[in-house]
């Protein structure tokens, strides 16, 4: 487990390592086609889905390899109306926005008691052995819990699960991230009389704000994408997110290929742009999250 | 603290030993559950249709390992090598990993599609027909229909994984070999891929897990169909404990999903960290 924060290390220096490296090399063309073979696969199934959710599907059905006669919108509106994808992508937008700003401060504050207060070994193997875990293995108590409880078929009921299954990582990354910070600020902030509290979100926060944004990323991706829970706790169609509604959409309307590649598009393209403005760090915190597997 | 504290004892860890104790019981999620001892365990090693998840589920095992894993080395190896261009492929690649299961395998179902689809399209245009198939209906094919787009899908995320672990190699070690005469294979074999022996396992470790949990590309695709072909352990645990309503059983698949998982990566750790004493 030492092992993937070296990897995420190294991630960052990689581009002086790649430098470095390339006096090295003596690969020539023959290197470039194979990568640019696998390029070419992870983008055109993406482009083909992007152009086809522009096209009329009698044409598409017709004729699958062709270009848009004009930019037809109204795939999209079908979408995001009759398939009910609006009100999946609005759901998604809110138990999303929520589980990222809950998991960071749960994981700040009890990375930061762990780390710093009470330094406890035993509390940091508690919250850590949870990244072995698969999410299945708690998904039935979690059903038969929540419908006791009165979460299931409440956005709130999927922020907890969402938000206590990015604890376990969230706190491997912060306590990691305390225990390479400097005392010297907290401990000044203390002779001039700050509270813990005070301590805590003046002083410590900003300085972990590059940890902080990490996990961010990484529950953002999650729970943006998460299904099992949401499929398990969710049955009413008021509070269905938008993996749930693109399966609706793909049961109701499969021969309909106007409107499911609008509708899938319709949940990536927040991912595209998330990623085009924070490649780097996507890639960082996903590698960091792999070991969660 | 004591709100994470609270949440992920409740939510996470007590679930986790609830699991296990509903895993030797009948139930139905209403009422009390009829205690079984051992009959979910021995019923479902029985039950050709769990025999069939399992092996189908070591296939994509064996998909990631043989297949996924090697191509993400040899083209983090190759990206290791060039002059140009390593930032953009390297953002390619990893697209597809940011992505849903779910818009995947949505995605490639229309490719998939028998009659419309893309893929068959494609064939006919390059004069293939013959090899035209019902990718997710012909039993003899369908599971690795299912197979493929997952592998696709992660194999950017082993290269950014792998490219790391090759950069961590001195090149001194390297160059001087070259000096030395040595071919590019036998600096891979040799010097090389024991270098990288910690991180791969990271890599096969993923691999384990995450085909160990994967449900959505066949639930998608083929719902597992035709019959149980293409139907992997989470899936069948999914539908046995929220389909057919039977807890007690799906929470023992559960448990035996766990009991792989972790079984397979201290496999996994004995094979390839091992020997850490002589590196």
């Amino acid at each position: 487990m030492s092992g993937i924060e070296d990897t995420t290390v190294r991630i960052e220096s990689s581009m002086t390592a790649a430098r470095r490296a390339r006096r090295a090399s003596r690969a020539g063309g023959g290197a470039h086609v194979l990568l640019l073979l696998f390029a070419v696969t992870t983008v055109t199934p993406f482009l083909w889905l992007g152009v086809s959710s522009f096209r009329d599907n009698a044409e598409i059905l017709a004729q699958p390899f062709g270009l848009p006669r004009a930019l037809e919108f109204s795939n999209y509106v079908n979408a995001w109306t009759q398939g009910a994808i609006g009100r999946g992508f609005v759901n998604s937008l809110i138990v999303t926005a929520f589980a990222v700003v809950a998991t960071i401060l749960l994981s700040a504050m009890t990375s930061y008691v762990i780390g710093r207060m009470t330094r406890s070994t035993v509390l940091y193997l508690y919250f850590t052995v949870g990244i072995m875990i698969p999410l299945q293995a708690i998904v039935i108590p979690v059903f038969v819990m929540f419908r006791t409880l009165g979460l299931s078929n409440s956005l709130l009921g999927l922020v907890v699960v969402n938000t206590v299954a990015g604890l376990p990582l969230g706190v491997l990354i912060l306590v990691g991230f305390f225990s390479s910070l400097p005392r010297e600020m907290e401990e000044a902030a203390f002779v001039d009389g700050a509270s813990r509290y005070q301590t805590f979100f003046r002083i410590v926060l900003p300085m972990t704000k590059p940890g902080l944004a990490t996990i961010g990323t990484l529950t953002f991706i999650n729970v943006w994408n998460e299904y099992l829970f949401a499929f398990v706790l969710n049955t009413t169609n008021a509070v269905k997110v938008l993996t749930q509604s693109i399966r609706a959409v793909q049961g109701t309307y499969s021969t309909d290929f106007g409107m499911v590649t609008a509708s899938v598009m319709i949940m990536v393209i927040p991912l595209m742009i998330f990623f085009v403005l924070l490649q780097e760090q996507v890639i960082k915190g996903l590698t960091a999250g792999a070991v969660k597997g | 603290m004591l709100p994470g504290l609270g949440l992920y004892t409740i939510f996470f860890v007590a679930p986790i030993i609830v699991s296990g104790a509903i895993s030797f019981t009948e139930w139905s999620g209403f009422g009390a559950p009829s205690l079984q001892g051992l009959a979910n365990y021995t019923g479902m090693f029985r039950d050709p249709g769990y025999l069939r998840s399992l092996s189908n589920t070591a296939i994509l095992i064996a998909y990631g390992l043989f297949i996924q894993i090697p191509i993400a080395l040899l083209l983090a190896y190759m990206l290791f090598s060039v002059e140009r261009g390593v930032r953009v492929y390297r953002a390619l690649y990893f697209f597809p990993v940011v992505i849903a299961p779910i818009a995947i395998a949505t995605m490639f179902r229309i490719y998939y599609n028998g009659e419309f689809g893309p893929i068959n399209e494609l064939l006919a245009v390059v004069g293939l027909e013959n090899w035209q198939q019902s990718w997710l209906s012909n039993r003899n094919i369908v599971l690795h229909s299912v197979i493929i787009p997952e592998i696709w899908r992660f194999i950017g995320l082993h290269v950014v994984i792998l490219l790391a672990a090759l950069q961590g190699i001195p090149m001194s070690i390297v160059e001087s070999a070259r000096i030395d005469g040595a071919s590019s294979w036998i600096i891979f074999t040799r010097i090389i891929a024991p270098m990288i022996r910690h991180i791969l396992l990271i890599s096969v470790v993923l691999c384990i897990t995450g085909s160990l949990k994967s449900f959505e590309f066949p639930l998608i695709l083929t719902n597992g169909g035709p019959g149980e072909s293409s139907t992997y352990l989470g899936l069948y645990m999914f539908r046995h404990a929220f389909v057919y309503q039977k807890l007690g059983y799906g929470s023992a698949v559960t448990i035996t999903i766990l009991l792989y998982a972790l079984g397979l990566t201290v496999a996994a750790r004995r094979l390839l960290g091992g020997a850490e004493a002589d590196s």
